[in-house]
């Protein structure tokens, strides 16, 4: 990631918002808040993406049930 | 007031179980079951079918509910910590979705263009389709879903000739713990199919709706993975990244149909969008009968993105999504086979109050 594709990013909110900018405007708060609260977390998601930091991956996180699986991992793609 | 058939509701089962399960785990499912792959998938099937009777049975207590409305209306706090743990399962299902076709056209047909760039074409198209509401994707399923079938069931007739019954031998030596490894890996993906019962109320989903898309995707799935060992190979088809594509590309009928993969995949891409945008539409759904007042329509849009991104930032690489399969097991059995279990004990009708047993006595 880098900083061209947080910029597309921002670029897609802001076409989001032109397009939904009428129903955005009409719709109650509830739902102002929790559309603005998703693409909040959407943004800092990419942003943290785009950062210099160490991208720790969820998936890799889920995979720490691993020695709970009922069977030993032999699998091809590990030998390699 | 959107109006869906039974028909439909039938494909979006079968849509719900083939599209993503033909991609990646047959790779899995044959190198621990060998050429009794198609047992575990039967064995798997029949498992989902009993966490498909369950939830059913839930539901058919709650009329004209769905299953977050039962939930909520019966617990309203209980309900909606339970609906707000469905809403993260299917959000991570359409996430690991999203990365899957794209990981898939990255590597088979557009090498070059970059993952977001491919991610984000996939998640506009399912955003359009969920925004029309649950008709449309009703319709766009009812269109590509009936196709996909009829191709799929249509190969072994173009295939016939290249059969080799070598690669299906033993028959009769079978290896019960491969077997039912087998099963662990394709069993999440199967009892996704669950997902139907949090898009539809109890009025319009029946056992039988549900039984019968499960019964179809596992035909379909079925024939693809026994195709995959006759023609393939079990050693080739282990090391293979996607076996179901390999087989297709197979298929040269003539000179003119040389490259008959593509349309096959033409016509398996628009049924994967609209499997991304069932998950959408349950997100959505949780979060409106979890948050009152929201509207599941103005969340679409943001949900898409947040998928979008998640489908970027979840996963290292293709490999991650293989290597997934087989802890993800464990987490799809909670809710598949658990919660439901769970639900149908204490989501019991509430007994009878006095004046309604005479009532009832009297009648």
């Amino acid at each position: 990631m880098n900083v061209g594709q947080l910029a597309s990013f921002i670029l897609c909110i802001m076409c989001y918002l032109l397009i939904e900018r009428r129903n955005f405007a009409k719709t109650n708060t509830v739902n102002k808040y929790l559309g603005i609260g998703i693409c909040s977390a959407a943004f800092l998601i990419w942003a943290y993406l785009s950062s210099f930091l160490p991208t720790v991956y969820p998936s890799a996180l889920l995979e720490q049930l691993e020695p709970l699986v009922p069977f030993e991992p032999i699998n091809v793609f590990r030998e390699g | 007031m959107q109006k869906i058939t039974s028909r439909q509701i039938v494909i979006i089962g079968t849509i719900y179980t083939l599209v993503t399960t033909l991609i990646t785990v047959p790779t899995q499912m044959v190198y621990y079951a060998r050429q009794h792959v198609g047992i575990s998938l039967i064995v798997s099937a029949a498992v989902v079918l009993f966490g498909i009777w369950m939830i059913t049975k839930v539901l058919g207590r709650f009329p004209k509910q769905d299953l977050f409305q039962a939930l909520i209306n019966r617990y309203p706090v209980g309900g909606r910590i339970t609906s707000a743990l469905y809403v993260l399962f299917f959000f991570y299902v359409a996430v690991r979705d999203l990365r899957l076709v794209t990981d898939f056209t990255n590597v088979v047909l557009l090498p070059t263009t970059p993952l977001g760039v491919i991610a984000f074409l996939v998640m506009i198209s399912a955003v359009f389709l969920v925004y029309g509401g649950v008709e449309v994707l009703g319709r766009a399923t009812e269109i590509y879903g009936i196709l996909l079938l009829l191709l799929l069931l249509s190969i072994p007739f173009v295939l016939f000739g290249e059969y080799d019954i070598q690669f299906a031998r033993p028959f009769l030596e079978f290896n019960t713990p491969g077997i039912l490894i087998g099963s662990w890996f394709v069993l999440p993906y199967l009892g996704e199919i669950i997902g139907i019962a949090f898009m539809f109320t109890n009025g319009k989903l029946r056992f039988k709706h549900a039984s019968l898309g499960l019964l179809l995707g596992t035909l379909a799935m079925l024939t693809l993975l026994v195709q995959s060992v006759l023609i393939l190979g079990i050693p080739i088809m282990s090391r293979m990244l996607y076996p179901t594509y390999e087989l297709v590309r197979q298929i040269r009928v003539t000179d003119f149909l040389d490259r008959f993969d593509l349309p096959i995949v033409g016509i398996w891409y628009p049924a994967m969008i609209a499997k991304i945008g069932y998950s959408i539409f349950i997100v959505c759904n949780g979060i409106k009968r979890v948050v009152p007042e929201s509207s599941g329509q103005r969340l679409v849009y943001p949900v898409g993105l947040l998928i979008f991104v998640c489908s970027i930032w979840f996963f290292e690489s293709s490999i991650q999504l293989f290597n997934l399969n087989r802890v993800w097991p464990m987490v799809a059995v909670c809710f598949l086979l658990l919660i439901p279990a769970v639900l149908l004990v204490a989501m019991r009708p509430k007994e009878l109050t006095s004046g309604e047993d005479h009532e009832k006595g009297a009648g």
